[in-house]
């Protein structure tokens, strides 16, 4: 059974909006900056934040407390009610539908600005009530209210690969038969809590990111959101729309190696390539475009690079990793990057790997101009979260009915 | 879907406020009066090195302790799958983390605390003990986070993508949170903890008891529409997150004045308590129910579960006569 992309919704560091977005892309202008809205001391790491205030989005959106406290949820409703509304989505069209999201921290802005005054008078204060918010899935379910009166409503939390296994989760519900129409993807706003236990890890870059760079340093935290519709084929028929590409391969795996490093040969994310490439009934050599994880860690990328080696050998695609453009958007950068990869399928460009200068290696030689090529018939979005979760999506160009 | 496969329940094993790793309430139940009742915790010594044990939190070694049993017990070592659902996840080391960053600021943290606070540490941790390569995902969506970890390995498991899961669901309560869910879950009867985990299978290489016959995730529901999905099928036994609080009971007292007939009702909630993963201990009590219920005999449950009114979970649980029991 073919699934089918219907519509999309984005909000990153790149701009509101899909059209924002490919503006940004194709201008080559990153979106890392220093940390302006985010209450944190270490002002020495830049990060992809968006630019618009709580305040700000919450005005755009026209919604009050408590989703105007909750920056995750104010994210996802303004990229899920343009999605479902780039896919013409109405009403009657969502109350069988599905919206499945990934987020990992929720609401913890919340907590974070409610813990202290909680904890220090032993829950005795109405603060307290505000910790509520921190579960994942209130966040899905207020983006869910905000966006239209779905179905069912449920989320994904795997850290980083979130937002990709909403959208495998999806993808599978519609195979099953369980309902036509899915909106997936993911939110999730930067925190102290994230931006701390990154830091921890030693992880995060002072400089702006450099993926698949020899001497790369780290990570810029991101934060965003992105939904995208999944449709089955014959929904799309029914409603007579017009599909953005077709999800023909995708795959969850484990790396099973460690909490938070990934293999050396990058067994999980070479296992996920693979069978998102088996369900596609695709070989390697059909892949134009890997829009990789390339988080800019040593680790991370080393592996990946690795696992990439084990599948085209000197031959890998054109890749890129587009963090240097969004910043590591964590739970929504499965989504946030399927979007970057729709928008190159159409337009016929590959997005940057912004920050590049030296290989790691002979073959691992990221794209770094704007390529122009006019048919992108296959990409692969992987996205590889704590705990060595990896997920590879293929997107398809579809032939149009 | 592929309409031969079927889906059965090999296996399970709880950590609960209950005798662990055991049935023991069956017969014997605990009975508490406090608010807050934490797990009884099991004896890990057989199922995990001591020296891994002393690093992982209470979650962590009630989630190995219910995989690792439940596995033993059905025989099957590497599951194609590990699903696990979780409302609140690694809530002892967040809050640890949330502690040190109050007291300590920004510059004195433990990257432990950190590594072991996301949600997936439950699956990821479980996959790095057995070596599993397979497909491993985590869902934390309120009271039906179970249920949606179990539509996940059901569903691959119909359609043929995975021939067996290992799927559970995982919640810890800490002092300060029990506090707080006081105020912020005035439905709850008694706050509890729950591990739970259990082994499916297409029961191509075993059989069992219990079959899933169907799980439905609802969004804030129409309560008629919920009711006529019921009174499709008058016969199976209604199980219901009952917990004698009224804010808790009113929907399901709704929902059963939609029906149009009176069925027989259990209820788990008085002996296991109320938490994000209690759902699970729906599932736990009515897939022994079903296993005890005689081999002569069509045995069915139907379990209902809401989640503040707003989400709600149907599953259908089935026994057929002549099915063997696997022990």
């Amino acid at each position: 059974m073919k699934i089918f992309v219907t519509g999309t919704g984005i909000i990153s560091a790149l701009g509101t909006g899909t059209e924002a977005t490919l503006q940004s892309l194709l201008s080559g202008e990153s979106g890392i900056d220093v940390i302006r809205h985010l209450s944190t001391g270490h002002k020495e790491f830049p990060a992809g934040e968006v630019a618009l205030s709580n305040e700000d989005i919450a005005g755009m959106l026209g919604v009050g407390y408590p989703e105007n406290g909750l920056r995750t949820v104010l994210l996802g409703i303004t990229a899920a009610r343009e999605a479902v509304s780039s896919a013409s989505l109405a009403d009657t069209d969502l109350k069988d539908a599905a919206f499945v999201s990934g987020t990992t921290v929720g609401g913890m802005d919340k907590t974070e600005k409610y813990f202290k005054s909680a904890f220090d008078a032993e829950s005795k204060t109405e603060d307290s009530l505000e910790l509520k918010y921190n579960d994942c899935g209130y966040s899905s379910a207020m983006i869910a209210d905000n966006t239209g009166c779905f179905g069912m409503v449920t989320t994904t939390s795997t850290a980083c690969s979130s937002a990709a296994n909403a959208i495998i989760f999806g993808a599978n519900l519609i195979k099953s038969g369980v309902t036509d129409i899915v909106v997936a993807g993911g939110a999730e706003a930067l925190t102290k809590f994230h931006l701390n236990g990154f830091n921890t890890l030693m992880i995060l870059d002072m400089d702006t990111c450099r993926p698949f760079d020899r001497d790369r340093a780290g990570i810029n935290l991101g934060e965003g959101a992105a939904y995208i519709v999944l449709e089955s084929e014959e929904s799309v028929k029914r409603r007579n729309v017009r599909p953005v590409a077709e999800l023909s391969g995708y795959a969850n795996t484990c790396d099973a190696f460690h909490q938070t490093a990934t293999s050396e040969n990058g067994e999980g994310a070479y296992l996920a390539m693979r069978k998102a490439m088996d369900m596609a009934r695709l070989s390697p050599g059909d892949i134009d475009y890997v829009n990789a994880h390339g988080t800019g860690t040593p680790n991370n990328d080393a592996s990946e690079l690795a696992a990439m080696e084990r599948i085209w050998g000197t031959q890998i695609p054109a890749f890129s990793s587009t963090k240097a453009f969004t910043g590591h958007t964590t739970s929504a950068s499965g989504s946030i990057e399927t979007v970057i990869c729709l928008l190159a399928m159409q337009h016929g460009f590959i997005p940057p790997n912004l920050g590049w200068r030296i290989p790691i290696n002979e073959g691992g030689i990221p794209i770094t101009g704007t390529d122009k090529r006019k048919d992108i018939r296959n990409i692969i979005n992987n996205s590889f979260g704590f705990g060595g979760n990896d997920s590879s999506l293929i997107f398809s160009k579809c032939q149009l009915h | 879907m592929n309409k031969e496969t079927r889906c059965f329940v090999l296996s399970m094993a709880q950590v609960s406020c209950q005798k662990p790793l055991c049935d023991e309430w069956i017969d014997n139940p605990c009975e508490y009066t406090d608010y807050f009742v934490r797990a009884q915790e099991p004896d890990t010594r057989s199922l995990i090195p001591p020296s891994e044990a002393r690093r992982m939190s209470r979650i962590l070694k009630r989630a190995v302790a219910t995989s690792i049993t439940a596995l033993n017990e059905s025989g099957i070592s590497h599951p194609d799958a590990i699903i696990t659902g979780t409302g609140t996840g690694c809530m002892e080391n967040s809050e640890k983390f949330l502690i040190d960053l109050c007291r300590y600021g920004e510059n004195c943290l433990k990257p432990t605390l950190f590594m072991q606070s996301t949600h997936n540490t439950i699956s990821s941790l479980i996959a790095i003990i057995l070596k599993c390569h397979g497909y491993n995902n985590t869902y934390s969506h309120m009271g039906i986070s179970f249920e949606s970890a179990l539509l996940d390995a059901w569903l691959q498991i119909k359609n043929g993508m995975i021939r067996n899961a290992l799927t559970g669901a995982h919640d810890e309560v800490t002092p300060f949170m029990a506090l707080v869910m006081e105020r912020t879950h005035p439905e709850f009867s008694f706050i509890s903890e729950t591990s739970m985990s259990a082994m499916l299978s297409s029961g191509n290489d075993y059989t069992s008891a219990c079959e899933i016959k169907d799980i439905r995730l609802l969004h804030k529901p129409d309560m008629k529409k919920l009711a006529a999905l019921l009174n499709e099928d008058t016969d199976p036994v209604l199980m219901l997150g009952i917990n004698g609080n009224p804010l808790n009971d009113a929907p399901y007292l709704e929902l059963l004045g939609n029906l149009d007939y009176s069925p027989s009702t259990e209820q788990y909630k008085k002996t296991f308590g109320d938490n994000f993963s209690s759902s699970a201990m729906a599932f736990y009590k009515g897939v022994r129910i079903l296993e005890n219920c005689g081999d002569d005999k069509t045995g069915r449950i139907t379990l209902i579960n809401h989640s503040e009114d707003s989400e709600w979970s149907v599953i259908r649980l089935q026994r057929q006569p002549g099915e063997i029991v696997k022990k």
